[in-house]
């Protein structure tokens, strides 16, 4: 076990106990959690409201937490997708994810003919993405946001890191065909 | 329903569609800052299982009344002390008196 991980197991044994201990928890963690959120629902007030709960049951539970081997961040992801999980359950709803401004931003030297065909393709990618089967959804989120690794993501996962390599192939191809599917769809719709 | 047309994009060029949509968001730092004073506040706050409560109540109610019963007592025995010994000085000082006459 890694220097870091056993500083993480003491915190996490003196969180229930130690306010001081809980917060610095909640700072190494609530960005990680927060852009996972965000993600999953697409806008920054559900992802505020719910990163709020996700912390305040983790609080709440946080003395009866069992050192399995994985991550405290394993624990965390796992009340935030449940937690997003019923979030959508109650809606019954999925919204689209944001096309953020920001998004474009890091695109540096792009014109803005170039732009107007980004935002379409991305777009196009990300409600494709929003039709993935939730487990997907996680691991492209993990995958791309939180730049994981494959074995990182097997542990909040609960899957070997073979499974998720094996997963991440299967959704880039049930997504390439998607995209390409609905980029071919598009372009070939009449004007008028 | 899959397409029947070739996937116009790549692998590769999926993934670095991906990467360039998928970036990490910064919360609101407000937010952040008050979501921890918040869950600090509520540690501070909470005032555990129900049972806990019920038992302090009782134990803090069970030693009032406990240390006002001793109270209570120690003065009665303290105002019965002075009231004996008041009596004894009186009979004390009444005595000669009592002599003189019979």
């Amino acid at each position: 076990m890694s220097e870091l991980a056993r500083d993480e197991q003491d915190l996490v044994r003196r969180a229930g106990s130690d306010a001081a201990a809980f917060g610095e928890l909640y700072e190494r963690h609530v960005k990680r959690i927060y852009n996972y959120i965000y993600y999953r629902t697409g806008n920054h007030h559900d992802a505020e409201d719910l990163t709020e709960r996700v912390f305040q049951r983790a609080l709440r539970h946080v003395d009866k937490y069992e050192d399995k081997g994985v991550p405290f961040s394993a624990w965390l992801y796992r009340i935030a997708h449940n937690l997003v999980a019923n979030w959508h359950r109650d809606r019954s709803r999925k919204p689209l994810l944001p096309l953020d401004e920001r998004l474009f931003v890091a695109r540096v030297g792009a014109q803005p003919e170039s732009q107007a065909i980004d935002r379409e393709e991305i777009e196009v990618l990300m409600a494709c993405v929003r039709r993935l089967p939730e487990d997907r959804q996680q691991l492209l989120i993990l995958k791309f946001v939180e730049r994981m690794s494959n074995a990182e993501i097997g542990e909040i996962m609960g899957r070997t890191e073979g499974a998720i390599k094996s997963l991440y192939h299967r959704t880039l191809n049930a997504l390439r065909d998607e995209v390409g599917a609905a980029l071919v769809g598009g372009s070939d719709q009449p004007d008028g | 329903m899959r397409s029947t047309h070739q996937p116009s994009v790549s692998r590769k060029q999926l993934e670095n569609l991906l990467a360039q949509v998928l970036v990490p968001v910064e919360p609101d730092l407000r937010f952040v800052r008050t979501l921890k004073a918040r869950l600090v506040t509520y540690r501070g706050s909470r005032i555990g299982p129900i049972w806990a409560l019920a038992f302090g109540v009782g134990v803090a109610t069970v030693t009032t009344v406990a240390v006002l019963g001793l109270t209570l007592r120690v003065i009665l025995a303290l105002a019965g002390v002075i009231g004996s010994v008041s009596r004894q000085r009186g009979e004390a000082g009444a005595r000669p008196g009592a002599v003189s006459k019979a």
